[in-house]
């Protein structure tokens, strides 16, 4: 404030001293002449204008503060209310951060940790956003004035204009923005009251608002923290999938990488429980107890009873657990130094076999002091139970120095470090080498979760339900409840033929009409005139008229039996219903029945097969489910409706199988990931260059999906002796050498399953476990329902949410306007 | 006798006297060394000046007048001066309790009992000289309205006219030795005789109230009327125009105070045009307070009327009398009121429209419990004072009529404590409540209660618990603790450089001849402790030093270290200020610093011989007010 009054009316006051009869009338008339000289200071207080950019900027800036603040707080013990109060916003993030944080850690996936935090980032965010959109938004839209406005106050301190109903800051509107509002809200700029209406209908707004804000918020932030979460879970799952592949490709690409990946790994998991063992026996003799726990604590003896051999101390881990024990009594022999003293009370106390003479009888005697002496001699400062053995078998009759090793006491600290030794050197690398393995091949073939092997199923269901538009909540409902997989079989096959019937009449039409010519024609058996029909209805291009041959191999398979043409096409609805019927329960022999329900009913022939195989499913359902083969999802859908269930069972059921048929306790699903990771390994390295890219990706959906007859059909090869050689190929024990090592089983397996091979000649016999589709269904179809549910239940809940934010705005900000436009007369003055 | 502080209120009820004996203080016989002094380089100084912004002393003298001595004959107002020169030592008395007399011992007056007048608050003049007030800031002497009243007799701060004297504070039966003086004073106020001393005749109000601020001014005690700042019910019934509504056209309330409206001082807010009516009646406010002889006005809440509005009337009265004074209720800066149907608050701009003295916060003193945050205020204040550009002050507002009595807070001791504190602070006029010199604790026991008799449509004796009764008859404020107003007593002495003279029976002396100056003009320089609890500072001018030393704890002793630039090995601590509540020990370590431990609320002040306390000290410790005289 620059000027007070003018110079002249200063220099009036000034001369005007108490007492003198002054005009000052006069002066109090100047004075009220000038009183707007004056003009109050501007408001210290600052609104703040940003743009969305700013705002985040801004956001991060604040953050930064009131973590200063709390720092600074803590050193100093100051700190204003505005900031202890934003100190409690920080808190809360700082609170999240450590629930998802500790959710994080119990996390079974990295999905699930990362949406932990993602999960806390989301709420905070909707937090923020819920007011912005459905509130601050709608608001300015109707009464044409933000209400979300923040403000620097004098103190340097950033707050919400409306933070405080009772505490608003005035005079930080430029005038420009006040006439703007006042117009919109039908108020007169140039009234004299006007900006007391202008503050109040802004004041009332926000406040009616930020209430219904803090009404809503409630329930706005979970809902879109949830919807948020839903949006962004698939995505993140995808790109921890790449990242691990692409991570364990770079790893298994070459020996040096994979060989430095290992040499990190070492787990030490049991050194505790080693230690508070070896503790508890400390000058302790050690009992067939102990050894038990040792080989328990040391996580050794069970990993494969066919491995006997003994070779060294690193074999430990290839024995049975009698051989266990027996190993570490030998090391202990090797290790453990005998107690002089102990083993002189032995020696002297010993009674040894006299012979009888002829004056004496046969007896016994104590062994000579000199005797005893000698072999203390012999056995030298710190002896070990081994030398004592050998020493002792010069003088003691056979056997008898095994109950003096077994009694006398020894100091078995060496043996004790040896143990350790073996667990931190020997134990530890190999275990930490199997679990290295299986964290590098999780992402490539895990049959749990987040692997390129588990997305791909997760894919298929995902398109087979949707194809059979399997996704209404009430067909949903009834698939989940007990007993659903027959509900999901029935609305399958109601699906599938109504997807035929619409989609596909033309190839129905067509499929008929093949029938009825083959019918036909084959009674007169002649050929040409077969051709002819095929070629009229069908075209030159239909299969069985491309090579030459066909035709004729077609006929000359139809068996006699299919005479009876009536049976030929019952009906279309039934068999196919039948068909879907078999291979969707769960059974291991339905496939097989499903075969010969669609394949060999009476009047069909193993060329009828053919056709029917040919074009009923490949065709049929192609065209139904849009397959392209090239696709390698696609193709995965593929396997599993056209002969999934029944033909294509997968390597993993097998081995589960066959190795819980075994009794053995292993791990199969370690034994799957490594057969797979081995192969990659090998392909990378060019091992397979001999084979043709077909035989390559054949040996692949073997291992990943399929059996090997399968993998050569549906690349159209079917010579045995490729299978075999693929077969050999893919299972050589000696490139398991490495896998061996680390889980010595693999090498039991991969025989097993060579020997189990030629012993079928095929292994289409024994891959024919697999869950049925119908439970596939059911378990998506539960998962989808659970979604479904959620979002019927809160889906209204946030719609009617936004749908009152925007009704009620139009009530809101509205004052009575009772203010006196003239002022009131009358009064006492 | 107890050593240790008990709760006061616990302390009064069993009548006991807080003053443990006064030990005497040990001092450290060791053998002086050469003290570790620090000197900055003038290059450093000048630097580190630039940019904290405190400022030394400047030679350059900006506005006023040296304050002059003033005595009746030819008795010339001075407070304007006295304000900006930190010189005023003030008492808030409310006329219609200070001297009343309550002989039944209930508090409250009723029936035959006196109550306060404009004549019996004479009597108390004297002894309110004695203790070394020499402003009087009166609370609103108006009638009272009526209609939704607040008490009894109606808060003094809802008036049912501005221009009035309450009558209920006339004395009809004045003793015969102001009775000629009221007449004559009648007869020129009126060219009439005074035939009947009856209260409802407003010239007979106005000549008592005009004799009282004779006798003020005769004991060369200054005179500030308390200008309400909004009007009762009553009022506002009769003065619609002058009277502020909110948007919804309803009569604006300030929020908590049902009995009294909101002026409007504006006409049109828009163009900021004033309203002619309520600009009118401060006019005839400032006339009457003139003629009346009042020295100055304390305008109640001084943000409700804005700056323009404070420049036609401060300015106004600077016509009639060039040291008429204003001290303004304002606080601190507030973007906004956290009170309904108020404005922001806005000292600085208040201050430069013309108001000599504000408030500020000093009455949140209680809630400082680091030393560092008054020292922070005390430099706030002193640069807003700089950046003016004129000298401008506070006053000691560490307990007013609208606080909570500092009894309640830590007792005499605390009372004691803010007492000396107050006199040392610089840009401070020390102020206190009616009351609080003998420690009242404003405990009424007829708190809320209803009675038959009232003056007002309110039967429920309406008191905000703690604080002085505005709103009732009430007994004349004081309490048992007279050891408080011997404390204010020989603080203020230092202030009017009659410490030797005041207290003649004490064995110390003060050396130095103005120690006025030093106070009220001198530097202020924070010396750093390692307690933060222990307020040290020291005030300097022209090579004279006096030390405050204090322990703002009230429930115990603490100790530390203090750090004294220039401090002499041979400096001896000889409390300047009597010796109340637990003893203080003092250990010159003679080597520029001292080890203090101090009693529970004790507060101490030194004389010490230090010239180059200021050029030693830190500048950042250094603050200087300008532009004074």
């Amino acid at each position: 404030m620059t000027l007070i009054v003018s110079p002249l009316l200063k220099n009036q006051i000034n001369n005007n001293g108490r007492g003198k009869k002054a005009n000052h009338e006069k002066v109090y008339e100047d004075l009220k002449k000038h009183a707007n000289d004056v003009k109050p200071n501007e408001a210290k207080a600052k609104l703040v204008k940003e743009n969305p950019i700013q705002q985040t900027i801004s956001a991060v800036k604040d953050n930064y503060k009131d973590g200063k603040n709390f720092f600074t707080a803590v050193k100093t013990g100051k700190m204003n209310d505005n900031s202890l109060g934003r100190i409690n916003d920080l808190g809360m993030k700082a609170g999240a951060l450590l629930i998802a944080s500790f959710l994080a850690a119990h996390a079974k996936t990295k999905t699930e940790a990362i949406m932990q935090f993602i999960g806390g980032t989301t709420f905070f965010a909707s937090m923020a956003l819920w007011p912005k959109l459905f509130i601050n938004l709608p608001a300015r839209i109707v009464h044409g004035f933000p209400i979300d406005e923040k403000y620097i106050s004098a103190q340097g301190d950033k707050k919400d204009l409306y933070l405080d109903n009772q505490f608003i800051p005035t005079g930080i509107h430029s005038e420009k923005q006040k006439r703007r509002e006042m117009k919109r809200m039908g108020i007169n700029p140039d009234e004299p009251n006007a900006e007391e209406k202008w503050l109040e209908i802004r004041r009332k707004t926000a406040l009616q608002n930020r209430t219904l804000w803090m009404a809503t918020a409630g329930f706005a932030t979970p809902l879109m923290t949830a919807l948020v979460g839903n949006y962004v879970q698939p995505k993140v799952e995808n790109a921890v999938i790449e990242h691990g592949f692409k991570k364990a490709n770079e790893i298994l690409s070459n020996d040096d990488t994979l060989n430095a990946y290992f040499a990190k790994q070492q787990d030490l998991s049991n050194a505790k429980a080693l230690e508070k063992l070896l503790a508890g026996y400390k000058d302790r003799q050690l009992d067939d107890n102990f050894y038990k726990e040792l080989a328990d604590v040391l996580e050794v003896g069970d990993f494969s009873e066919r491995m006997k051999d003994v070779d060294d101390w690193k074999s430990l881990n290839k024995l049975k657990s009698d051989d266990v024990i027996k190993a570490l009594k030998t090391v202990k022999e090797q290790k453990s130094t005998v107690d002089i003293t102990d083993l002189r009370r032995i020696l002297n106390n010993i009674e040894i076999p006299t012979a009888g003479g002829f004056f004496n009888q046969a007896g016994s005697s104590k062994l000579p002091q000199e005797t005893v002496e000698q072999i203390i001699n012999n056995l030298g400062e710190n002896g070990t139970l081994e030398k004592l053995r050998s020493v002792l078998k010069n003088y003691l009759s056979e056997g008898q120095e095994n109950d003096i090793i077994a009694s006398v006491k020894t100091n078995d600290e060496n043996f004790f470090e040896a143990i350790r030794t073996y667990n931190k050197d020997v134990l530890s690398k190999i275990k930490g080498r199997i679990k290295a393995y299986l964290d590098l091949l999780n992402p490539i073939a895990g049959s749990k979760a987040e692997s390129v092997y588990t997305r791909h199923y997760s894919n298929m269901m995902d398109k087979i339900a949707k194809t059979l538009g399997i996704t209404k909540y009430k067909d949903l409902k009834k698939i989940k409840a007990k007993g659903g997989n027959k509900k999901a079989q029935e609305i399958m096959q109601k699906q599938i033929l109504a997807l035929i019937e619409k989609e596909d009449k033309d190839y129905i039409d067509g499929f008929n009409k093949f029938v009825e010519i083959t019918q036909s024609r084959l009674q007169d058996r002649d050929i040409n005139k077969l051709r002819a029909a095929l070629k009229d209805t069908f075209g030159e291009n239909f299969p069985l008229l491309k090579n030459e041959g066909e035709l004729e191999n077609f006929i000359y398979n139809i068996k006699p039996a299919a005479n009876d043409s009536t049976k030929l096409l019952p009906e279309n609805k039934t068999w196919l219903m039948q068909i879907f019927e078999d291979f969707s329960i769960n059974d291991s022999s339905a496939p097989k029945r499903a075969s010969i329900n669609l394949f060999n009913f009476e009047g069909i022939s193993g060329v009828q097969k053919e056709a029917a195989d040919k074009l009923a499913q490949e065709e049929i359902l192609g065209k139904i489910f849009k397959i392209n083969s090239s696709n390698g999802v696609d193709q995965l859908l593929t396997d599993e409706l056209m002969g999934g269930s029944f033909k294509n069972s997968h390597i993993y059921n097998f081995l589960s199988r066959f190795i819980k048929n075994k009794n053995t306790d292993i791990d199969y699903s370690r034994a799957k990931a490594m057969i797979c990771a081995n192969f990659e390994l090998r392909a990378k390295q060019g091992l397979f260059d001999a084979f043709t890219k077909e035989e390559i990706e054949a040996m692949r959906n073997f291992l990943y999906n399929g059996t090997i007859s399968d993998a050569l059909n549906n690349l159209g090869m079917s010579n045995k002796d490729i299978g075999q050689n693929i077969r050999d190929a893919v299972f050589d024990p000696s490139v398991f050498k490495s896998e061996g090592k680390a889980i010595p089983e693999i090498n039991s397996i991969i025989g097993s399953i060579k020997n189990l091979a030629h012993k079928t000649g095929d292994f289409t016999e024994i891959t024919l476990q697999a869950n049925s589709l119908a439970d596939q269904l059911k378990n998506y179809a539960t998962r989808l329902y659970n979604n479904k549910t959620w979002m019927r239940i809160f889906a209204p809940m946030a719609i009617a949410l936004v749908a009152v934010t925007l009704v009620v705005q139009p009530f809101f900000g509205n004052i009575k306007n009772e203010f006196p436009e003239e002022e009131k007369s009358g009064g006492n003055k | 006798m107890i050593n240790r502080p008990i709760s006061p209120i616990l302390a009064q009820t069993l009548r006991i006297n807080q003053i443990p004996p006064q030990m005497p203080v040990k001092q450290a016989a060791r053998e002086i060394e050469v003290p570790n002094r620090i000197i900055y380089s003038p290059l450093l100084k000048d630097m580190i000046l630039a940019q904290s912004g405190h400022i030394l002393k400047e030679k350059k003298i900006v506005s006023i007048s040296k304050t002059a001595p003033q005595g009746l004959e030819g008795y010339k107002n001075n407070l304007k001066s006295m304000f900006l020169n930190n010189e005023a030592q003030i008492l808030g008395v409310i006329i219609r309790t200070m001297n009343a007399q309550d002989t039944d011992g209930n508090e409250l007056i009723q029936g035959d009992e006196k109550s306060g007048n404009l004549i019996n608050a004479i009597d108390r003049l004297d002894e309110i000289k004695n203790t070394g007030f020499n402003t009087l800031h009166i609370l609103p002497i108006h009638p009272t309205g009526k209609t939704n009243a607040m008490g009894t007799a109606g808060s003094i701060y809802s008036p049912l006219d501005f221009l009035k004297i309450d009558p209920e504070i006339v004395d009809e039966n004045p003793p015969e030795k102001y009775r000629k003086r009221i007449e004559e004073i009648y007869f020129e106020l009126t060219g009439k005789k005074l035939t009947k001393m009856d209260k409802n005749d407003p010239d007979v109000a106005k000549a008592q109230c005009k004799l009282f601020i004779e006798e003020c001014h005769k004991r060369n005690i200054k005179a500030m009327l308390d200008l309400p700042s909004c009007g009762s019910v009553d009022f506002a019934k009769n003065h619609p125009e002058m009277m502020a509504v909110d948007a919804k056209g309803k009569e604006k309330v300030p929020q908590g105070w049902q009995d009294i409206r909101m002026l409007k001082p504006f006409k049109n807010e828009k163009t900021r045009e004033l309203n002619e009516p309520v600009l009118d009646l401060h006019k005839k406010y400032v006339d009457m307070c003139v003629e009346l002889g009042f020295d100055g006005i304390r305008a109640d809440v001084g943000r409700a009327k804005p700056v323009e509005f404070w420049n036609v009337i401060i300015n106004y009265s600077h016509a009639k009398d060039p040291q008429f004074a204003w001290l303004a209720e304002t606080y601190t800066h507030e973007d906004a009121s956290p009170q309904l149907n108020m404005p922001y608050d806005r000292p600085q701009e208040l201050l430069e429209v013309g108001f000599d003295s504000y408030y500020g916060q000093y009455h949140i003193f209680n809630e400082w419990t680091k030393a560092n945050q008054l020292y922070d205020y005390v430099k706030e204040n002193i640069n807003m004072n700089n950046a003016i550009g004129k000298p401008k002050s506070l006053i000691g507002s560490f307990a007013t009529h609208d606080d909570s009595s500092p009894m309640l807070y830590g007792g005499a001791p605390w009372v004691m404590f803010t007492s000396i504190l107050q006199s040392m602070l610089p840009q401070i006029n020390p102020y206190m409540i009616d009351g609080t010199q003998t420690g009242d604790f404003y405990m009424y026991p007829y708190d809320h209660a209803i009675v038959r008799d009232t003056e007002t449509d309110n039967h429920e004796c309406t008191v905000h618990t703690g604080r002085i009764d505005i709103f009732n008859k009430s007994r004349k404020p004081g309490g048992k603790f007279p050891e408080i107003e011997n404390v204010i007593k020989t603080a203020f002495s230092l202030r009017d450089n009659k410490y030797n003279e005041t207290n003649k029976n004490s064995n110390v002396k003060l050396n130095m001849q103005n120690a006025k100056d030093v106070i009220t003009k001198g530097s202020f320089i924070v010396l750093p402790s390692n307690n933060p609890e222990i307020i040290s500072f020291a005030r300097h001018k022209d090579g004279k030093t006096l030390l405050f030393i204090g322990n703002r704890n009230v429930n115990r002793p603490v100790g530390g270290k203090i750090t004294i630039p220039g401090l002499k090995a041979e400096q001896k601590f000889n409390n300047l200020m009597p010796k109340y509540g637990e003893e203080c020990k003092f250990q010159n370590n003679k080597d520029g610093s001292v080890t203090v431990e101090l009693g529970t609320s004790r507060a101490c002040i030194f004389e010490i011989d230090d010239a180059e306390i200021e050029k030693l000290s830190n500048p950042k410790n250094v603050m200087q007010q300008k532009y004074l005289n």
